[in-house]
């Protein structure tokens, strides 16, 4: 369960946050020391780790340079050639 | 109520005494048998190693994020971990779901190392290494 601390305990502050044994933490809350926060609690939120988006990579494909003496007739690329 | 199905690693968390160790993400329990040769010249076992129980031991470790004395946590954390190793204090762990029905494992370890690492442009983390003193003791969360 997680807690927060209204009174110093084992050197910590108050207003600090932690996550207890379910049993000890209700002692706690009984004894005031700390008040609940919530009952199920069990795993921090912890930082996450930024994630960085890969760049578009454009490979370069071989072509035979007779397309390039053509280049204007893009047409051809998707079109077999007639022989 | 106790946890149906296989549980998730998230849920199983040590704790020392009753304080979870913070910003864990990973813990492992390790719990060991040593072998003792047993085979003899009278042995009928035709040449092959016979062995029985030895000394059962046991290790705990965890893996965590970093956080210094400026973090608002009452978790247990790698300061206190420092603290511990330096004393050799046994510190008593639980390793439990803390879900009604679950098993607790106590034990008592010693903190033996305290890894941190701090990579550039990374979060700065730890590994802690625990052996076990005495026995472990399997019990359910009542």
């Amino acid at each position: 369960m997680k807690l927060r601390l209204l009174k110093e305990w084992n050197g910590k502050a108050p207003g600090k946050v932690g996550v207890f044994l379910s049993e000890y933490g209700e002692q706690m809350v009984k004894d005031g020391i700390a008040e609940l926060l919530d009952e199920s609690f069990v795993v921090e939120q912890m930082p996450q780790k930024q994630e960085v988006e890969q760049d578009t990579v454009y490979i370069p494909v071989p072509v035979p340079m007779s397309y390039f003496n053509e280049e204007a007739d893009e047409e051809k690329i998707n079109k077999p050639k007639n022989k | 109520m106790a946890t149906t199905g296989i549980i998730n690693g998230t849920l199983m968390r040590l704790y020392k005494d009753s304080t979870a160790i913070g910003y864990a993400t990973s813990c492992q329990m390790n719990i060991s048998a040593a072998m003792r040769e047993i085979l003899t010249k009278d042995s009928a076992a035709g040449g092959w190693r016979e062995v029985k129980k030895g000394q059962l031991s046991g290790t705990l470790s965890t893996e965590a994020l970093y956080a210094g004395p400026g973090d608002s946590s009452t978790n247990y954390l790698f300061d206190d971990l420092f603290t511990d190793l330096i004393s050799g204090t046994a510190l008593t762990i639980k390793f439990t779901t803390d879900v009604q029905g679950d098993n607790v494992f106590t034990m008592s370890a010693i903190c033996t190392s305290l890894d941190l690492n701090a990579g550039v442009e990374e979060n700065t983390s730890y590994s802690a290494s625990f052996e076990v003193t005495g026995a472990i003791v399997k019990t359910v969360k009542a």
